[in-house]
């Protein structure tokens, strides 16, 4: 058993390669001139420029926050890039072909082929390598039925009353301490916009990928579901080996009015560190939706990667008969600390949201789910269901479980339940004497102990995302 | 911790200026409160409690007397009632001898030490208080240093005492904000086993005046002992109460404690289990009601910092008017433990659309061969069963307090001797029967 754990430690990072793309930067540091200089860089109107420099303002009167039950050293926000992108090489790509073949090297070697995803797998890829988007797919296709998916900085460009109207109204500039930063610098990210009673007819998918040293990322998605429409959208990461500690503090906005329905799943492998806890990216993220009546915004996230991951993918029950759901797996080994659950804020009437969770600690990782369910006294008829499990991997490792319910409203059912075990012996014993090494039962076990979120992702993550349980904690078990 | 906010620090200064407690607790108090100041709501701890209202009402509060004026044995029974064992009565944290049965209460009472902490001292036997523990919050350190006199309980090792030990709490707030901060301490020795019940309870406040009461209550449970630790808070509605129950058990010792909280307008019991020797067991329960505009906090940890321990919190809450209930459970399983067993369970019960329930079942593991559940859960009676009772012919509203009655039969049937249980009950039974008389009709 134990020179499978040892292999487990010393298994390098699959993923852990720097490309050589010439990266464009701004100078190190956080100042007006800098988000003047971002701003000026991509070519904003002076509404987004005003926007941004007001959260800057409000960011320098905040502090970081400390209630996460994650530590690290200190942040020094000064030494850090604010932009990197990668330089054009004479006009922007009008194709797949006319791709930097570096970048598309860096894609092939992550198993995600832009031409492979677009010829065979109908998934529209909004590949983004740093902080701007090179290359996207299925754009013709989208656009038939009237589906905008393409960078924040070209909505910004082609939608600007879309992306007007909706920038900050579900997670406001002043939300948090990391949301500010993120709406004072942010670089790009997604834009995507289905009109009403449209269901959009593929899958929207976005790659995240770290790639300049020492530059933070600062994505901003923005996702608005007009009423009656449907879509689904995938978003992954991976990102290359470092010794430094790279913050990455994304914003994603989702709005979902009346009938319509979103669905964000999320495969989330940043480097987590070696097995010293060195290196690694610091991960926090806000994400939140707003559900307007009859709408359905549902969570899936698979959380292997990242050495400290601190994100609650919330949602805003505002309408009547809306419905919230968060399914997550948070796997961590080594010395990777996460500290993530989900907000769910009922205020309309007969709303109803599950949570499902799943931590898995394994070395000397901490686990914490934190999740809130808050049901408003307007919220008549609501109903919460929360099953948060985790599971233990070695003996050094922590799980916690901070649940806050608070309820205002006689009419409202909640329940809360949670276990903390350690894989059972039982089971194990089972398997084996069936035939199964320890290490296939254990894979089994895991896999069967996260399958009711697995279940939720998309078919090609739920592959994946298998993929990576296995990885990440092959052989972790004694 | 937050820091100290200089109205606070005034606050506090007023406070302890005529405490004159020299003991190395107090000085440690005084020095943590220099230090850390009062919590405020910003205090995880603290979150649920309306900690903005007592500090308000701290502002013009003043140390409450000590004198027994006007309380007789018969009030004191009225209030607390006879359990038929020996009971210490305490007046505004001061021991009242006069109003007390010690120990020529009955036979097989060897062994048992009741009395005061100054009378104690007095024995030369070094006080109740040992140990060099800080203090765990603002209220603690602020008992520490202003407190006046203790309720000690000492079980010699071996001895078994049948009797029910009943320490009553008594505030008398005369015409004043008048704050006072009881205290106790248990002590069971090796192998010893008792029953305690504390109750607070108070005389109804003039127009002006209402107690503030901020009590500590430290309890040792020796190797192989066993105790049973009835907490009863049933004290006028416009009192504030402040209650900190701290636990150290040692080996193979157990504990089966309830708190049942009626009165109060505000009632903060927070319960402290430290298992530090292996195979100690704690079996917690309780019951809170707030009703009215009352609010009962509960913030319940169980540190299980030695293996092969087990833990069980079991806490039911009622809520009805415009009352607030809140639980915050806490699990520690230290690193380096095994075989810990753990459980929790909060099931609450919203009797009116005015009415709060908060849950915070918390589960902090840092160690893997455990065994941890929780489970909380928030809702309204069941109509079907209502339903059921009432096609049987009982009206709704009896077939309500049938219901209601039943929800919070758990808790009470862990009470005991019976005249505690059946006291208790008949409090729960009137104070339910208001809000559920309040309930609609179901269409």
């Amino acid at each position: 058993m134990s020179e499978v754990i040892d292999e487990l430690v010393e298994r390098e990072y699959a993923f852990g390669f720097h490309s050589d793309i010439e990266t464009e930067y701004v100078p190190k540091g956080l100042s007006e001139e800098v988000v003047r200089l971002i701003s000026a860089k991509k070519e904003e109107p002076e509404w987004l420029l005003e926007w941004r420099l007001a959260a800057f303002r409000h960011f320098m009167t905040m502090t970081e926050p400390t209630w996460g039950n994650v530590h690290h050293a200190p942040i020094d926000y000064q030494d850090m890039y604010y932009w990197a992108a990668p330089k054009p090489k004479g006009p922007a790509p009008k194709s797949l072909d006319e791709v930097d073949p570096e970048i598309r090297a860096t894609f092939d070697k992550l198993g995600i082929s832009l031409a492979e995803q677009e010829r065979l797998s109908g998934v529209a890829v909004d590949a983004i390598i740093d902080s701007v988007s090179v290359a996207t797919t299925f754009k013709a296709k989208l656009a038939e039925v009237g589906v905008i998916f393409c960078s924040f900085s070209e909505a910004v460009r082609e939608h600007p009353e879309l992306v007007r109207a909706h920038l900050g109204t579900v997670v406001p500039p002043r939300d948090n301490f990391f949301a500010a930063l993120n709406s004072a610098v942010f670089s790009d990210g997604s834009f995507c916009y289905i009109p009403a009673g449209v269901a959009c007819p593929m899958e929207l998918s976005t790659y995240f990928r770290i790639n300049a040293k020492e530059s933070g990322q600062f994505e901003r998605t923005l996702i608005v579901a007009e009423e009656g429409s449907t879509v689904s959208y995938l978003e992954g990461c991976t990102a290359p080996m470092r010794d430094e500690n790279q913050l990455h503090a994304a914003v994603v906005e989702l709005i979902a009015k009346d009938d319509a329905s979103i669905k964000y799943s999320t495969v989330q492998n940043w480097y987590p560190g070696d097995a010293e806890g060195k290196g690694g990216i610091y991960n926090f993220v806000t994400k939140r939706g707003r559900a307007g009546a009859r709408a359905k915004i549902s969570w899936t996230q698979v959380e292997t990667g990242s050495a400290i991951t601190w994100k609650y993918p919330s949602v805003i029950l505002q309408g009547d008969d809306s419905v919230g759901e968060f399914y997550s797996v948070a796997v961590s080994t080594n010395l990777q600390q996460a500290d993530t659950g989900t907000k769910m804020i009922h205020i309309g009437r007969n709303t109803s949201s599950t949570i499902v969770s799943k931590g898995i600690s394994a070395g000397r990782a901490q686990n914490t789910y934190r999740g809130q369910v808050k049901v408003l006294r307007s919220a008549v008829g609501a109903r919460n269901h929360t099953r948060c499990d985790s599971l233990l991997i070695g003996s050094e490792c922590g799980a916690h479980t901070f649940p806050y319910v608070e309820v205002k409203n006689d009419s409202a059912a909640v329940e809360h339940e949670a276990s903390t075990s350690k894989i059972s012996e039982d089971q194990l014993f089972y398997c084996r004497q069936r035939g199964l090494t320890e290490e296939d039962a254990t894979s089994m076990i895991v896999n069967g102990f996260c399958r009711e979120v697995f279940d939720e992702l998309p078919m090609e993550y739920a592959v994946e995302a298998q993929a990576l349980m296995r990885l990440s904690l092959e052989g972790a078990v004694g | 911790m937050s820091a100290v906010a200089t109205s606070d620090a005034d606050l506090v200064e007023r406070l302890i200026a005529g405490a004159t407690g020299t003991t190395p607790r107090a000085e440690r108090g005084r020095a943590w409160l220099a230090a850390n100041g009062l919590p405020t709501e910003r205090d995880e701890a603290w979150r649920y409690t309306p900690v903005r209202d007592i500090t308000a009402a701290l502002a013009t509060a003043v140390a409450a007397g000590t004198e027994a004026t006007g309380v007789t044995r018969d009030l004191v029974d009225e209030l607390a009632g006879d359990l038929g064992g020996p009971r210490l009565v305490l007046i505004n944290g001061a021991l009242a001898p006069e109003l007390s049965d010690l120990t020529d209460r009955g036979a097989g009472l060897a062994g048992l030490w009741v009395g005061g902490g100054d009378e104690l001292r007095a024995r030369g036997s070094g006080g109740p208080y040992t140990g060099t523990a800080e203090p765990a919050d603002g209220f603690q350190a602020l008992n520490w240093v202003a407190g006046v006199d203790a309720a000690v309980v000492l079980i010699e090792a071996g001895n078994a005492i049948d009797a029910p030990i009943h320490v009553v709490h008594l505030a008398t707030p005369g015409q004043m904000v008048a704050l006072s901060h009881p205290r106790t301490v248990i002590k069971v020795g090796a192998g010893g086993r008792a029953q305690v019940v504390e109750s607070f309870v108070g005389i109804d406040a003039t127009a002006d005046g209402r107690a503030i009461t901020n009590s500590s209550t430290r309890i040792v449970v020796d190797d192989d002992a066993e105790l049973t630790y009835q907490r009863v808070l049933n004290e006028p509605d416009t009192t504030l109460h402040i209650g900190r129950v701290g636990v150290v058990q040692r080996t193979r010792s157990q504990l089966h404690a309830t708190a049942v909280a009626t009165g109060g307008a505000v009632v903060r019991t927070a319960v402290h289990v430290n298992l530090t020797g292996e195979r100690a067991r704690a079996d917690l329960g309780g019951l809170y009601l707030p009703t009215g505009h009352q609010r009962h906090d509960n913030v319940i940890t169980v540190d299980h910092s030695a293996s092969y321990c087990e833990s069980n919190q079991n806490f039911t809450g009622i809520v009805g008017d415009h009352g607030r209930g809140s639980f915050s459970g806490h699990v520690i399983v230290r690193p380096g433990t095994v075989g810990t067993d753990a459980n929790q369970s909060n099931p609450n019960l919203v009797l009116a659309s005015t009415a709060q329930a908060d849950t915070r079942p918390w589960l902090e593991i840092f160690a893997d061969d455990v065994k941890c559940a929780h489970g909380a859960t928030v809702g309204r009676l069941d109509e079907e069963a209502a339903f059921y009772l009432r096609s049987r012919g009982i009206p709704a509203a009896q077939a309500r307090a049938m219901l209601v009655a039943a929800f919070a039969s758990t808790a009470l049937d862990r009470l005991s001797p019976d005249t505690l249980r059946e006291r208790v009950a008949s409090v729960v039974e009137v104070r339910t029967a208001d809000t559920t008389a309040n309930l609609e009709t179901p269409s």
